[in-house]
């Protein structure tokens, strides 16, 4: 029973955060655009009242109550004309938001097993808004609907049908035509907006992408019985019903889900990376042995194949949109710049973007800093904007890209620009920095941001997500495999960009001989692979394309190795390069985490950040270029102002 | 199979250079036995106290002895067995040279390790440059 209950809990608190997040998107698309539609308005209505009901079935009366009073406003802004943000709109919208922050609270609280707070604050909030609603909406009138009344909510035991039309002449009144000729199989036909026909400014949307219709069936009433019937209207070119459940749960989930505990996933992911693991090693065996049987061949390619989709299968299940993330960040931004009093535009770019569900936290923990410190730091004040020429609003964009098997998420600002001289006074300070200096490249001034100790506590506000600091932000996303890059520029911004692949489990790595031994480096910490030319065998640095390239060196044993591949890293890291005996490009390898143990044991000198396993079943290290430069430095062989 | 009910009392004892060893059985995930070559070395000298990585389900695994200086005469060229002692993050396979019972009855010749003691006496306290013989002997 105890069980029972906590999946019921699970899923009251999974369910109410999707529609959250739904609800959240909704309010912040209408904040952005300066309306709400009054689809979006029946759209946000439904999901408070799916909330309330949700609240209602597991006894949580305050969450019940605050939903019922922002249900009375919501229902009041279905029907009537567009209303605009002038029409209290920023108040209803505020208190949605404080609303869907309050209920997001208390389901954290749940989580932890602790009671609901009080919500007399929110309470009294929502009914000002209404008061003040009511007494600026007084000239826009509610319009009649036809089947309804526009004030009623959208009943529950609803079905959403979408139905298409073929092109006709005036589809807003066929749209109401064709919702009346169901009228005998149901209780109630609703289409959005409920007075579809006098909209005549509708047509073109309904020709491109249909319209919608909330019916309740009578009873007795089969849902095919409601589909034939529209489907036989004339013009109906199709109608789409989603699963009863789904749609009473949720519109825009057009497929039922299923909830998997995670640790279940990752248990599934090991076993589908050993499959794959076994058999290219099986297939490398087969080869050696000599087997020809084409039988064999056969079979071998077919559980390649199979190995292969699973796995690409199960990679594909633990990913999620970036979209929450994005949302996140621009509720942030939101909140922010009202406290500050600056003006900020935020815009985002790459909706839909997918990224491993394992990586989400560390993503956003890092965009959060950045987005942060561009409120904070780098935009300035509307009255200095306009005084230095710039527009009173700034601008943050966050963007993300997806391209060879690497995620790109870009920060930027339109700001001040990061104070080089007062970072570089505060790294002297706090001692970090051996001298003082005060110019320094964009890579170093990146170092100095990310070195633990740099950022105080005293600067970690509540925006700061989970409490960790910019440079463990950071530090998580090269754990990841992930590149940070920074650009900035006095009086005209910065951009922070972080280069991340797009999977966890899959690694592009560069395969390195040393000495006797075999380590990996992840292929976007390479820039290029060349032979020595003689003369510059024995420099320590060498110039490569007008450059000059610092060596670095693999600890002990390997010390006086003199090869003659030499590795150039990517700039990101600065300018070095190693040495080895010969390297392999080696597809992409499976990445599993360095054994605890072995990074107890080798504390700092820990040069590896995971490992892999390679094709013929080896494990081999992979090699973290920011440790190995700092144990490089350990070793006394770099001269560089900024200590690790 | 009454003496079995308290599984806390239980204790796996494994032979390493001749010495009897026991270690609480709810600390052992498995014995395995593991080809020499399925275990691969630390790269740039910085694996002087563990063999190595060998894979299980999925998962890369430190290997390591149980004591740096006694004769161990496990190892060679054929196959090893390794019990397999901790759990989560903290896993790892140590080298032994033979299993030979399970018993709730303590042995006063053997001596007792855990998963907990030898990780630190492996892991953490070698990393301090200490040098244990029996590390994670109580």
């Amino acid at each position: 029973m105890r069980d029972r209950d906590n999946e019921i809990l699970d899923l009251f608190i999974s369910e109410s955060e999707q529609n959250l997040q739904l609800l959240d998107s909704l309010l912040l698309a209408a904040q952005s655009a300066g309306s709400l539609s009054r689809q979006n308005a029946a759209e946000t209505f439904r999901l408070v009242h799916t909330l309330k009901g949700a609240s209602a079935i597991m006894r949580y009366r305050t969450l019940e109550q605050s939903a019922h009073l922002l249900e009375d406003i919501l229902s009041g802004l279905r029907g009537g004309g567009e209303p605009s943000l002038q029409n209290g709109m920023t108040d209803i919208l505020n208190v949605c938001l404080r609303f869907s922050d309050f209920f997001s609270e208390q389901l954290e609280r749940i989580k932890r097993g602790e009671g609901i707070a009080a919500s007399d604050e929110l309470d009294a909030a929502i009914k000002s808004a209404a008061a003040s609603m009511h007494k600026s909406s007084a000239q826009t009138v509610e319009a009649p609907c036809v089947f309804e009344a526009p004030a009623m909510p959208i009943p529950s035991g609803s079905i959403l049908l979408h139905l298409h039309l073929r092109k006709c002449p005036m589809p807003h009144i066929r749209c109401s035509v064709i919702a009346r000729s169901v009228l005998s199989l149901c209780e109630s036909v609703m289409t959005v907006p409920g007075d579809i026909e006098r909209h005549p400014e509708l047509s073109g949307q309904i020709m491109e992408s249909g319209f919608e219709l909330y019916a309740v069936p009578k009873d007795g009433v089969e849902l095919a019985q409601l589909t034939d019937k529209l489907a036989k209207q004339p013009f109906v070119t199709s109608v789409d019903a989603p699963t009863p459940k789904a749609a009473a749960q949720n519109v825009r989930q057009r497929e039922s889900t299923v909830h998997i505990p995670q640790s279940k996933l990752n248990d599934l992911f090991a076993v589908l990376d050993e499959l794959v693991t076994t058999q290219s090693i099986l297939s490398d065996v087969l080869e050696k042995d000599g087997v020809t049987d084409s039988r064999a061949a056969f079979l071998m390619g077919r559980l390649r194949h199979n190995a292969v989709q699973a796995r690409d299968l199960s990679s594909e299940m633990g990913m999620v949109e970036i979209d929450a993330v994005f949302q996140q960040m621009r509720r942030l931004v939101r909140t922010m710049s009202q406290e500050s009093g600056k003006e900020i535009l935020f815009i985002s770019d790459g909706d839909g973007v997918p990224v491993d569900g394992g990586m989400v936290e560390t993503i956003s923990d890092a965009l959060l800093h950045l987005v942060r410190n561009a409120v904070d730091h780098g935009i300035e004040p509307p009255d200095e904007r306009i005084r230095i020429g710039k527009k009173a609003e700034g601008t943050i964009t966050l963007s993300a890209k997806k391209e060879n098997g690497m995620l790109t998420l870009s920060v930027k600002d339109d700001g001040r620009g990061i104070d080089r001289e007062a970072v570089l006074e505060k790294a002297f300070e706090k001692g970090l920095l051996r001298q003082r200096k005060n110019s320094c490249s964009d890579s170093e001034l990146l170092e100095i941001l990310a070195s633990s100790g740099f950022s105080t506590n005293a600067d970690v506000s509540r925006y700061s997500g989970r409490g960790v600091g910019l440079d463990t932000a950071l530090k998580r996303v090269r754990d990841i495999q992930g590149g940070v890059s920074l650009e900035s520029a006095a009086g005209k911004g910065s951009r922070f960009i972080l280069r991340i692949p797009t999977t966890l489990s899959l690694l592009n790595v560069l395969t390195l001989y040393i000495g006797e031994d075999r380590a990996l480096l992840s292929a976007s910490d390479v820039a290029s692979v060349c032979f020595a030319a003689r003369a510059e065998k024995r420099n320590e640095s060498v110039i490569f394309r007008e450059q000059e390239y610092e060596r670095l060196y693999m600890p002990a044993a390997t010390r006086d190795c003199d090869d003659d591949v030499l590795v150039f890293l990517s700039e990101e890291h600065g300018r070095f390069y190693i040495r080895a005996a010969r390297t392999d490009i080696a597809a992409e390898l499976l990445l599993l985490p360095l054994p605890q143990y072995i990074s107890d044991m080798l504390g700092k000198e820990n040069i590896f950040s995971n490992c892999c396993i390679d094709k013929d079943g080896a494990i081999l290290c992979v090699i973290d270029i920011y440790k190995l430069i700092a144990a490089n430095d350990e070793g006394g062989k770099r001269n560089e102002d900024i200590r690790q | 199979m009454e003496q079995w009910d308290d599984k806390s009392k239980l204790t796996l004892r494994f032979t390493v250079g001749g010495r009897r060893y026991q270690v609480p059985v709810a600390e052992v995930e498995r014995v395995l036995s593991l080809q020499r070559q399925a275990v691969s070395p630390i790269p740039f000298g910085l694996g002087r106290r563990v063999e190595g990585l060998f894979s299980f389900r999925g998962a890369a695994l430190p290997l390591v002895r149980i004591a740096a200086a006694s004769a161990c005469q496990c190892g060679g060229d054929g196959d090893m067995t390794v019990v397999l002692l901790g759990e989560g993050a903290k896993r790892f396979g140590v080298i032994v040279d033979g299993v030979s019972s399970i018993s709730d009855a303590q042995d006063t010749d053997a001596v007792s390790v855990c998963a907990e003691t030898l990780y630190k006496g492996n892991a953490q306290a070698f990393s301090q440059e200490g040098s244990l013989n029996d590390a994670g002997s109580r």
